[in-house]
Formats: structure tokens, sequence, C-alpha cells
């Protein structure tokens, strides 16, 4: 580890020498020259949105502006393929593609190339992102697998939130707001220089809301010790970054997030989730001349206290720290050719009270390498690659135990794979071919996890046990992707088709399928188990466009079909709770319109979604529960009445449509942003 | 799907085609212009002179040195205070001291002596056909799809360097 750490170190100082000619990427001006958002999210490489070598969405700040929407997730609700559920204040999932089940695993989430997803749960908490609305550069959507480029986890897809730069853009907004249900907000955001070279960001929020009535009522009905909680939210970050010379730039980040409020299960269930995050990390990059090479470090420290009391259970507190360091040189060949090497190495643990007595381990080598080369005028061609070596172990044995000591140690050798070709077909038109593997490892707690429930009148307890043999998911993915530029209409024009084959689906303990009993073993065990594969299959098409003064909409559909074959026990509904095929919409438009002139901005978002049955536990036993096909819509009016002063009223769900299985209550909210 | 397919057809047939670019630079590739500048290693800074070659007699050159003679003298490249000075292509010798010299459409005939006339000068035009024969640096070609098409000959010739990131976006020729 120390040598590691060593060799990482020497690294990051090997970038201090050498000659020198750099900018890190500077997304306002590149757009500014392109015409349109830039990214490195798909390859690494910096590659223009209409040039991108995967089904790529990029929300630019401006867009996020217009939005009514009041969170990341309610803003990726508006967008082609990107499934939106809204389980409790402050509890949410994102799903690319379908798929849908609670506490998504398989979509890796991102701040400024920073892991926000929690690698012990498995699952991304939208609302511990540690990002202010207001201060967010863009939001690039990569769907498909991205794992050759991020690794374990972007098996579906991957978001990657930037935030502005403080040495490219200045700004300082505080923004203050009230409504229906509870909700406050205040948030803060300062981007400003400090000198030629060096500028700061800084923000910070905080963030309450009712509970859903909905969430309450089945809580209530179920615990009778229920003790109901609001939604709380408190988080500041903040980047020191420095322009060290022509051509090294050296960022320092840092974060903390501390969220409380229900958080909705696989196994059906809530948890009440106190969740505390930390983050720091250094980025440096250099340009060489020849490309540009770029160290990262980074720690992650994630305290999550789950208070069970609902369900007279114990309460299972569970830390996670997570380190990364990795090193890349991105590398222009020459004008056609564009090389990327990197190698990473993760070093993540994972400690659940009660369990066993030291940590779950996950030691992570990885090498990865892309190519991208322009074959000709009309041809590009991208291929990239990643191993990852994980060497996974378990401190702190003790017994009884469903699985042998020797058991939890294990070597898992794992690659991901994307390609694409680009074909131009004239100055508008490109067409992509891409097929992608990628990987989605089993959650440390999927593994590690050795948590015990009395059962009453049994003299054995039920425990939950990781299971340390997990395969880990794979997702197969190959599409066809058509853009067009329309420039009568001052937008685009996308399709693509896809289909994807996910195996491996891991799925939580069930007590039906229990494996460990008496008197072989003096407790009741089913680990956590591979249930099955799914297929999804479907068509995303999206259409941009402005007109008049100030007028811009986007209109999209998608149709996405699932097959899933998950394993059955005899007599028991849906064991592991999965019903990926009925809970995931076959059909959904999605219109949006905004209207910015002078002091006035106006905008509308619509969605349809067809019905769709979602499980409910009833009377213990999994019921597919009907949701009707839903319109539903928000709103935003502001008007600036000075340069600097905006006063706005918003909505979600301003019809209050029956969304989920736990209702999205509608939220009426007024807000006061000042800005500079 | 066939739903699909007709409103794919009907835009392709629609006419919702590229505009044809001009070998004129825009209001918008004009500004474009001059955060490309930023992206020159050592980045410019403090007063950076924009030369504007541009041929008198050809009223069509005249008229887009005018327009960005009064739009650069708005811009900021960077830290860099854009000093527009228009130049004409018989008097090439005006280009001295400038870092940066723009190159009017409709100057084909003089690209070589524009090429010629400075060496560490960043050359930018609207002119496809300038960069296309390794004369200009950089080309902002406008009109739909913005493209940067930048001549590997005639940045070795000029002696400028960008940085990666812009060099990897642009399109090398």
């Amino acid at each position: 580890m120390k040598k590691i750490l060593l060799v990482g170190a020497a690294s990051l100082g090997a970038l201090t020498a050498g000659s020198a000619h750099a900018q890190s990427v500077n997304y306002n001006d590149l757009q500014e020259v392109f015409g349109e958002p830039v990214t490195t999210s798909v390859t690494g490489a910096p590659q223009r949105a209409s040039e991108a070598a995967a089904s790529l969405t990029i929300i630019t700040k401006e867009e996020i502006a217009r939005a009514p929407s009041r969170d990341v997730a309610s803003i990726l609700s508006d967008y082609a393929g990107i499934d939106v559920a809204h389980w409790s204040a402050g509890g949410a999932d994102v799903h690319v593609r379908g798929g849908v089940r609670p506490a998504n695993q398989s979509l890796l989430v991102l701040v400024n190339g920073r892991q926000v997803y929690l690698d012990h749960f498995g699952v991304t908490i939208w609302s511990a992102l540690g990002v202010q609305l207001e201060e967010i550069q863009q939001i690039e959507v990569v769907k498909g697998p991205n794992s050759a480029l991020f690794g374990f986890n972007a098996a579906t897809g991957v978001i990657n939130i930037i935030t502005v730069n403080p040495l490219q853009s200045q700004q300082l907004v505080a923004t203050a707001e009230g409504g229906s249900a509870g909700q406050l907000r205040g948030s803060i955001s300062l981007a400003q220089k400090l000198g030629e070279n060096i500028g700061i960001r800084l923000s910070g929020g905080y963030e309450t809301e009712d509970q859903y009535d909905s969430v309450q009522r089945a809580l209530a009905a179920k615990f009778p010790t229920y003790d109901h909680a609001d939604m709380e939210r408190k988080e500041v970050a903040g980047d020191i970054a420095a322009q060290i010379d022509d051509s090294m730039v050296a960022t320092l980040s840092g974060s903390y997030t501390q969220t409380n409020h229900d958080i909705y299960l696989p196994g059906l269930s809530f948890i009440r989730s106190d969740l505390k995050t930390k983050s720091v990390g250094l980025n440096v990059a250099r340009d060489m001349g020849w490309g540009i090479v770029t160290g990262k470090v980074y720690h992650n420290w994630v305290d999550m206290e789950n208070d069970q009391t609902y369900d007279n259970v114990r309460d299972l507190d569970m830390d996670n720290r997570l380190l990364v360091a990795s090193l890349e040189a991105l590398i222009r060949a020459d004008g056609a050719n564009t090389l990327r090497v990197g190698a990473e190495y993760r070093h993540n643990t994972f400690r659940a009270t009660p369990g066993f007595t030291g940590d779950t381990t996950f030691n992570i080598l990885s090498a990865s390498a892309m190519w991208n080369s322009e074959l000709s005028d009309k041809l590009t061609f991208t291929i990239a690659g990643r191993i990852d070596n994980l060497d996974q172990k378990q401190d702190g044995y003790i017994t009884p135990s469903a699985f042998t000591e020797d058991e939890y140690s294990r070597t898992l050798t794992v690659w991901s794979l994307n390609t694409a070709l680009l074909v131009k077909l004239d100055d508008a038109s490109t067409l992509r071919f891409g097929a992608g593997r990628g990987i989605q490892m089993p959650s440390l707690l999927n593994v590690g996890i050795r948590f015990p429930v009395a059962i009453p009148g049994s003299p054995f307890p039920f425990i939950s046990f990781g299971n340390p043999t997990l395969d880990p998911t794979v997702s197969w993915n190959g599409e066809v992707g058509y853009t067009r530029r329309l420039d009568s209409i001052g937008g685009n024009f996308s399709l693509t088709g896809f289909f994807s084959r996910t195996t491996d689906i891991v799925s939580q303990p069930v007590g039906a399928a229990a494996t460990y009993t008496p008197p072989t073993y003096p407790f009741i065990a089913a680990p956590y188990p591979n249930v099955g594969d799914y297929s999804s299959y479907g068509v995303e098409a999206s259409l941009t466009g402005k007109f008049g003064t100030g007028w811009h909409w986007g209109l999209n559909y998608t149709w996405n079909g699932i097959d899933d074959d998950v394993d059955t026990i005899a007599g028991i509904a849906y064991p592991y709770n999965l019903s990926l095929e009925t809970s995931t919409p076959e059909h959904k438009v999605k219109g949006r319109l905004s209207y910015v002139n002078g002091p006035w901005t106006a905008s509308g978002a619509v969605r349809y979604t067809s019905s769709t049955e979602q499980l409910l536990p009833v009377a213990g036993v999994n019921t597919r529960y009907q949701i009707d096909g839903i319109v539903d819509f928000d709103a935003k009016l502001a008007y600036r009445l000075t340069d600097n002063i905006q006063l706005s009223i918003s909505g979600e769900n301003l019809n209050g449509a029956e969304d989920t299985v736990f209702v999205t209550p509608r939220r009426v909210r007024g807000a006061l942003q000042v800005s500079f | 799907m066939k739903l699909l397919s007709r409103f794919i057809l009907a835009l392709t047939a629609s006419g919702l085609t590229a505009t044809v670019a001009s070998a004129q630079m825009t209001p918008d590739t004009i500004n474009a212009s001059a955060k490309v500048i930023s992206f020159l290693t050592p980045a410019p800074s403090g007063a950076v002179t924009a030369a504007i070659v541009y041929d008198p007699a050809n009223p069509a050159s005249a008229a887009e040195a005018s327009a960005m003679e009064s739009a650069l003298g708005r811009l900021n490249a960077g830290s860099a205070k854009l000093t527009p000075k228009k130049v004409p292509v018989s008097a090439l010798g005006g280009m001295s001291g400038a870092k940066v010299a723009y190159v009017t459409a409709g100057l084909s005939a003089h690209h070589a002596k524009i090429a010629g006339a400075g060496k560490g000068v960043l050359t930018i035009t609207g002119d496809r056909s300038c960069v296309a024969g390794g004369k200009c640096v950089v080309g902002i070609i406008g009109g739909g799809k913005t493209e940067i098409l930048v001549s590997k000959a005639a940045l070795g010739a000029a002696g400028v360097k960008f940085g990666s990131m812009f060099a990897m976006l642009a399109k090398e020729i």
C-alpha cells in the first residue's frame, strides 16, 4: 500500500517537471468555439457532443437554469432513455435504459470525475451529491456501459456532473426558496479568482422537506413504532484550482454531505438512513505538448447509520472508505489518432456493525487503453478496453458463518470494452455503431455483510449474509445511433436503437431461499444470490430546437422493452423482489419548452409515462401494483427584478400524478435568487 | 416503428439541411476566434495586436475587414486585449508587431505572401482554401456545424502552438 502511494506521489511529482503547453478542459470557451458542448466522459479524450462515440446527452448550465426542476434527478427525468423514480422525500432512483428497481446499482455517478456512487451499498444517494444546481457547468449522461473508461459499476451508464471551474468562470449565486410540503432550501455557490493563477469554488446548501404522506402512511401501517422524520440535507464543497504554469493545473477538492431520510431498498422496504460523506482529492494535469498527463488521487469516507427501529430490528451502521489513485496519459499521436493509457488503484473497505469485526476489502488494480482514429473524412473508429484485477478479503472473520474464511479471499480479473464506428453521412448527419461490455461488481455489502435478525419464537436467528462468491453482473450492449443537425430549427435530431443483455443480477437474501438451516448450522441464512438475467431493448428519439426570440424546446420518445429471466421459488410470488419487465415503463414521451426574454423566464416540462406494475408487499406477499399511464408536468415562472435579483415560482408534478407506488406529492415553491 | 421511419424520412426530405458555409467570417466565428487565440501556449496576455489583412480593391474583403475591426475591438482573448489593425494586402509590412493576423476572404492570390510575412504570427481565416493550402494556421468555418481547421504545415511554419485539449478537438489538415 505504502509502495503504491509512493509510486503515485512520484508520478504526480513527475508532472511538475517538463515542458509546457496546457489548458485543462475549458467547457465554456470550447462550447463557444465549437458551437456545442464538449465532453471527456465518453473516451477520456475531449470530444464534441455531436462526435461522441456513445449515446450522449449533455445538459448545459443554461438548460439547468431554465428548467423548473429543483434537483439533478428531476432534471434528468426530462431526457430520453432515463427513468427517475422518487420513492420518498430525498430518495430517488435514476435508471438508464430500464431495469427499474429500488437502489439502482448499475449507474455510476460522478462529480468532476470523482465517484459519488457508494460502493458499499451499491447505490447513489441523489441527495448527497455535494453539488448545488447553480454551480453545475453541465451534466453529462452516457447511456450504455462505459466500464472501459470508468471501471466497475458503469454497467448501464455514467452520469458525470461537472461544476464551474473558478479559473474559467466567476460567479456568486445565493438562492433561498420555500414552498409546500415543508420545502425549504438555501444554497450559495461562489467561483472566484483569487489572483491571476488561482481560483476558488465554494458552495453550501441546506434543504428540508416533509416526508411524503404516502411513505408515512405505509410505514406507520406496517410498523407501530414508526417515528416520522422529515428529509434533511446539509452539504459544503469546494475546490482550489491553481494554474501552476502555462502547462499545468492542479485542483484540490473537498466535500462534506449529511443527509437524513428514508431510503427505499431492493427488499421493497424503507430504512431511515443518516448518511455522512466526506471527500478530499487532488487532480494534477499537465500538457506535455504531445498530450496530457493527469494524476488523480481522492479519498471518500462514508458513514451510514441505518435506523431500522421501524422493524424492531437492531440498527445497522456501515462505514466505507475508498481511496482512488490514477495516472493516465492522453496522447495525440497525430492529427488523426488519439491514444489514452491509464492505470488505477482502488482500495475500498467496508465494515458493518453488527457484522464481522474487520473490514471487507476490495483492492483493485486496473489498466486501461483507448484508441480513437479518424480513418478518413467519413469514418472514425474508437476502441477502449480495461482490465480490473480485484483482490477480495475479509478481516475479523467470526463464526458461525455460512462461508469459510478462505471463501472470502479471492481474486477476480474482469475485462470491459467499448467500441464505436462513426460514419459521417454528410455535413449534418452521423451514423454510429457501438458495442460495449460493462461490469457491475457486487457491492461490498453484497459480499461482506453479516447481519443477524432475531426470529420471534425461534432459538435460531436469521443471518443476512453477504456472499463472497457472487459473480459480477455483466452487461453487453449494442446500439445504432443516427444524429442530424437541423439548422433551420436551430436544433438536433437523434435516434438510437439499442439492445443490452445483463447477466447475473444480484438480489438480496430471501428467507424462503434459505439453504443454511439448523441443525447443520446454528442459524438460518440465505446469502445474497445471483438470480438471473434480463434483456433491455428499445428506441430513443430526441428532437430539440429554438424559435423566435428566446424560445427553446425539446421533445423525446423512448420505447423500452424488458425481458427478464429471474429465478423462481415454487409457491412464492416474486421471491427476489424483482419484476423488471413490468416495472419499466414501455413508452415515455417527454417535452420541454422554455422562453427567456428580457427579465422573464418561463418554462414547462411534461412527461407521459405508460403504465407499469410495480411490486408492493401486501400482507407479506409481493403483489404487482398497477400504476396507470400518467402525464405529469412541471412549470416555472421567473422575473428578474434587477440584473442581480430574480424571483421565481416553480412546481413539480403539478397535477399530482401517481408516478410510483409512493406518489410524489405536488410541490410548489417560491425562490429568491441573488447572483453576481 | 413505421411512424418513426416516416418521421425521419420527412425530416430528411424537408430541406432541413446544413447551411452552406461562407468564406467570410461571421460575428459568431469572430467571437470564436478570440477564444481560439486564448488556447495558444503560452497564452497571450496584455495588449495583442490583431492585424486584419484585406484587399481595399475588393469590396467583400473590405467589408469583412471593417466588420472584423469593429468586433475585435470589443473582444478579449483570455487575459489578452485585442487591438485590431487593418493592413492592406499590398502593405504587409503593417503586420509588424502583430501576434495574430486575420485573413479576409478573396485573398487567395496573396496567401503565400501573407504566410511569409510573419514568423510567430497566428493566421486566422474563414477561407477554407487558405488553411487547406497550408498558408493559414486556423480556419473557422461557420454557417452550420462550426468547423475548426488547423493546418499542420502552417502551424509549423508560424511556430505557434496550441494546448492539447484544443488541438485534439480541432481538425488537423
